[in-house]
């Protein structure tokens, strides 16, 4: 579900009545004035579907850093391409769709190149845990990591299909429209996913005893 | 342990995404098979595992980080005004297609309302041929065929039409590459030993080779010649 951000996020200074209504407008209205130029439209568009955006590129990449380059590059495009989205469509799946591919190619490049950032060995020293975490980090920490780690094992159309059923919480019919499949392929590498994840979940456990 | 089949299905039961009839029939496979029971419990402590990722609040930082950069990226810009639709694209390629191949079908023919096919040769004279041993002078214009990836065609006597000396009117290179790939897939390959050349002019040169291929295409006014020299190499 597309999250609505306040425009206080982007904005610290106070907000006037017809900022809070621009807020609450529609995404199609939003949509058709950003088309026109308008800039605030296009930063409250971007405002309301940024979390969404970036949660699914973080779940896919595995990498902060790289998940904001998808992130940046879903909304550069949506900027792109505004002329020739049509308003009547729902905008979720749409970016849902850019970011998925986007994080395909990005990942496609990392790939390819064999360096690690700065960001991600800060990044994983971080979540590796240190003296000064508190129980309940560690304890979250541990899960997340672990979760990454079965999601990372997967191939790229299961972990998209379990992302946007089970962590994003879509329905199939939706998920097999984001990923221009049909509704049993997309059960069936959710099924597969589900059962590869507990297998890593439960493998983990037993080697940590 | 499991009954054989039942994963797959229990890995959809455990998030309702099993059809209702299927559903009904596992749950009560379930009341009565432990080992299935157990896995269904392990299924659910995965899932739970896994969903608590979806909990997780959103990294503020990297939002603002995110919004910042992108808007930046916009500020000057306006979007793209909307675009033709999709079948547009396709009739454009389509009529580029046309419009290249027919260029290179009849580039020429204009004039003399002839169409350029099938390709003329360059009527080599003797005294051109000395010249090629010469090096070449720019008050003279060169009128050898220009390189190029695609077969020249074999020369052609005066009484065959069209004869051409002016290499102007050839394809260049990247046009006979194109033409070549358009047609090779129609082409029917015929090979000739004996195109009459009779009536041509003695070209004095031993580049004349009695074997050419002649491909026919489903053209009626494109042929290509394709020379073989003696060597048994092409020209």
């Amino acid at each position: 579900m597309p999250v609505r951000a306040t425009t206080s996020e982007l904005f610290l200074e106070p907000r006037d009545d017809a900022e809070d209504e621009d807020a609450a407008a529609p995404t199609a209205d939003l949509v058709r004035r950003a088309r026109g130029g308008d800039s605030d439209a296009f930063a409250l568009l971007l405002m309301r579907h940024e979390r969404m955006v970036l949660r699914t590129a973080s779940r896919l990449l595995d990498r902060s850093d790289l998940a904001q380059d998808a992130a940046q590059e879903t909304f550069l495009r949506l900027f792109k391409y505004l002329g020739r989205f049509d308003e009547t469509r729902e905008l979720g799946p749409w970016l849902y769709r850019m970011t998925v591919n986007v994080c395909h190619d990005l990942e496609r490049k990392a790939r390819t190149r064999s360096w690690v950032t700065l960001e991600a060995i800060r990044e994983r020293a971080t979540t590796r845990g240190g003296p000064e975490d508190i129980e309940g980090a560690v304890v979250l920490g541990e899960k997340r990591r672990l979760v990454q780690e079965a999601l990372r094992t997967l191939p790229r159309k299961e972990r998209a299909a379990i992302v946007l059923r089970d962590l994003e919480g879509l329905p199939t019919a939706t998920v097999a429209r984001i990923l221009r499949s049909s509704e049993g392929t997309v059960r069936s590498q959710v099924s597969t996913a589900r059962l590869k994840i507990k297998r890593v979940i439960e493998a983990r456990r037993e080697t940590r005893g | 342990m499991t009954c054989r089949g039942n994963e797959r299905r229990l890995a959809l039961f455990v998030e309702g995404d099993l059809p209702e009839s299927e559903s009904q029939t596992l749950a009560a496979h379930l009341a009565k098979c432990e080992g299935c029971r157990a896995f269904h419990r392990h299924l659910e402590d995965s899932q739970r595992v896994l969903k608590a990722l979806a909990d997780e609040p959103a990294d503020e930082e990297a939002l603002r980080a995110v919004r910042t950069r992108v808007l930046d990226a916009t500020a000057s810009q306006r979007p793209s005004p909307g675009d033709l639709p999709a079948w547009s694209w396709a009739l454009a390629a389509t009529v580029a297609v046309v419009a290249l191949v027919g260029a290179a079908f009849w580039r020429g023919g204009a004039g003399d309302g002839h169409p350029i096919a099938p390709t003329p040769a360059p009527v080599v004279t003797k005294a051109q041929a000395e010249a090629e041993a010469a090096p070449p002078d720019a008050s003279v214009p060169d009128v050898r065929a220009p390189r190029s990836t695609f077969p020249s065609p074999p020369p052609v006597s005066q009484g065959m039409e069209p004869t051409r000396a002016d290499t102007s009117e050839m394809l260049s290179p990247e046009e006979a590459d194109q033409l070549a790939r358009a047609l090779v897939v129609l082409a029917q390959i015929e090979r000739l030993s004996d195109i009459p050349t009779g009536d041509a002019p003695d070209t004095g040169t031993a580049r004349v080779a009695p074997g050419f291929v002649r491909w026919v295409t489903d053209s009626p006014n494109v042929t290509i010649y394709w020379q073989l020299e003696s060597s048994g190499g092409e020209s």
